[in-house]
């Protein structure tokens, strides 16, 4: 889902306001979460002074200061930090990077550490030495352009080449 | 083909099984909490052509198509768990001849591989799931993180995803106060004991199961020498309040034992409860070495198959509780 302000980033915050005693819920990028966080911020350091200043568009769409709850929003599955802390389970696999800060904290409670020591599947472990060896070519054909070593470097572009091809099959 | 459960020196053992569970969840499906109908038919499509592909040694039920005495009699024999039972959901499960490994499709995760062996084999366990989940990983994208490892719906799985446990009989350990004391100590060791049939189920003929609850921070290995050096633990103190006893009170002790043979072997009804009761005194008495007859299979074999599920399905039948009461002693003197 994309953000419903700037209808370009997806929507990773969930913001929840109550606007002239209506529930209203809104679903924004971080940015866009950020700004007006920020906006309301000021409002409430300056108790209105800066109600002027917000353009009627926003107090429109946003509301009144002091009733914003900051919520996640999975961008891939939709689950959000209130599904998440209701069933106790998480809705997809992109949750546990969604959530990750709230899921932090608990994996310290109940498990014996927040990293994972043990088996690696295959198919990542092909995965990740795969991108150790182009990192490790890039590194080197970087290297050799810097020594100006032209020869080396076109053969370390060649084998990068036919390695990201053979990959991708 | 014997089956898993057809050891013939299981009476004499106090791990009467070894159990190894991997979670894993397939990337591009979302999780059992929001998962849609569909998208779990698709799931069990995929697997079955994984399989298919794979390896020639599993039969797939789909637990829509059996009737629910074919899939309780599933769950007695710990191929499925409650969760799956109880659901209604498209789901189904691989299972191989010997019925050592059983993979589950749309249980809590996408993806449940189980083995069991009997005894203490917690190693060979673990490889016999361990070379499923190997030959799954060629064709299926395992939602895996570097940082939290095999992703699974409930955190408190994830990491290895591994439950590795040991099915113990502890008769003398439950009789005593021992027991709550000693469930207490070995939470503090991330370890757990749940019932015969594993979480929220009532321990019953004295058997319980000790399995580790984290999974996240330690290797599969680490987390299986952890739950072997516990179990010997538990272990040393069953066998000491054995020995207790028959040097105070071998003779009221034996009569015990005996008269529960006795009841077992000639009563005409029978609940499961009693007798799985009476079936963990006579194997107490076996494993303490007292002369009783001895029957066509190990114990646990019949603990399994006096369970209603397995009780009907060999009966033939659908059975009310009167009639499986007395199906239950009959089954008992005919094995022995």
């Amino acid at each position: 889902m994309l953000c419903q302000n700037c209808n370009v980033n997806p929507a990773t915050v969930f913001v929840h306001r109550v606007i002239n005693g209506q529930e209203r819920e809104f679903h924004l990028c971080n940015q866009c979460a950020k700004q007006l966080e920020m906006q309301i911020s000021f409002e409430d350091l300056f108790h209105g002074f800066l109600d002027t200043f917000l353009s009627n568009d926003q107090k429109q769409l946003y509301g009144q200061p002091n009733d914003l709850i900051r919520k996640k929003v999975c961008p891939k599955c939709g689950f959000t930090s209130d599904d998440f802390k209701n069933v106790g389970k998480l809705g997809c696999d992109q949750c546990y990077k969604t959530f990750r800060e709230d899921l932090i904290p608990i994996l310290r409670n109940i498990q014996a550490g927040t990293r994972h020591t043990g088996k690696v599947p295959g198919k990542s472990l092909l995965e990740i030495s795969y991108q150790n060896r182009i990192a490790k070519l890039q590194n080197d054909l970087h290297k050799a352009i810097d020594n100006e070593e032209y020869e080396q470097a076109a053969k370390l572009r060649d084998e990068i080449k036919k390695i990201k091809e053979e990959h991708n099959g | 083909m014997d089956k898993w459960f057809d050891d013939s020196q299981l009476d004499f053992s106090i791990f009467i099984t070894s159990r190894i569970r991997l979670a894993r969840n397939i990337t591009q499906y979302p999780f059992s909490v929001i998962l849609q109908p569909q998208q779990m038919q698709d799931i069990l499509n995929k697997t079955i052509d994984t399989v298919k592909l794979l390896s020639n040694d599993f039969m797939f039920v789909n637990a829509n198509d059996v009737s629910d005495i074919e899939l309780l009699s599933n769950f007695e024999l710990h191929n499925i768990s409650q969760y799956f039972l109880q659901n209604k959901n498209p789901r189904g499960f691989f299972i191989n001849k010997d019925e050592s490994v059983c993979v589950m499709i749309n249980e809590e995760d996408h993806i449940r591989i189980q083995s069991i062996c009997s005894g203490a084999n917690i190693f060979k366990t673990f490889s016999l799931a361990n070379d499923i989940d190997d030959i799954f990983s060629q064709k299926i994208d395992y939602a895996f993180d570097n940082e939290f490892g095999f992703l699974t719906s409930c955190p408190t799985n994830v990491g290895t995803g591994l439950r590795a446990s040991f099915m113990l009989h502890l008769p003398m350990l439950e009789k005593s106060a021992q027991l709550k004391n000693l469930v207490q100590i070995i939470s503090k060791f991330g370890m757990t004991v749940r019932g015969l049939h594993g979480e929220g189920t009532e321990p019953m003929g004295s058997i319980y199961q000790i399995s580790n609850q984290i999974t996240l921070g330690k290797s599969e290995e680490d987390i299986i020498k952890n739950l072997q050096n516990v179990a010997h633990q538990i272990i040393e103190q069953e066998l000491k309040l054995r020995e207790t006893i028959l040097q105070k009170n071998r003779l009221d002790f034996e009569d015990k034992i005996f008269r529960s043979f006795g009841t077992l072997t000639n009563c005409k009804k029978i609940n499961t409860h009693e007798a799985m009761n009476l079936l963990s005194d006579v194997r107490l008495g076996y494993g303490m070495g007292f002369d009783i007859p001895k029957f066509k299979c190990n114990v646990y074999k019949i603990m399994m198959n006096i369970q209603p599920g397995l009780l009907q399905k060999n009966f033939g039948r659908r059975l009310d509780e009167k009639e499986r009461d007395i199906a239950r002693a009959e089954y008992i003197k005919k094995m022995l």
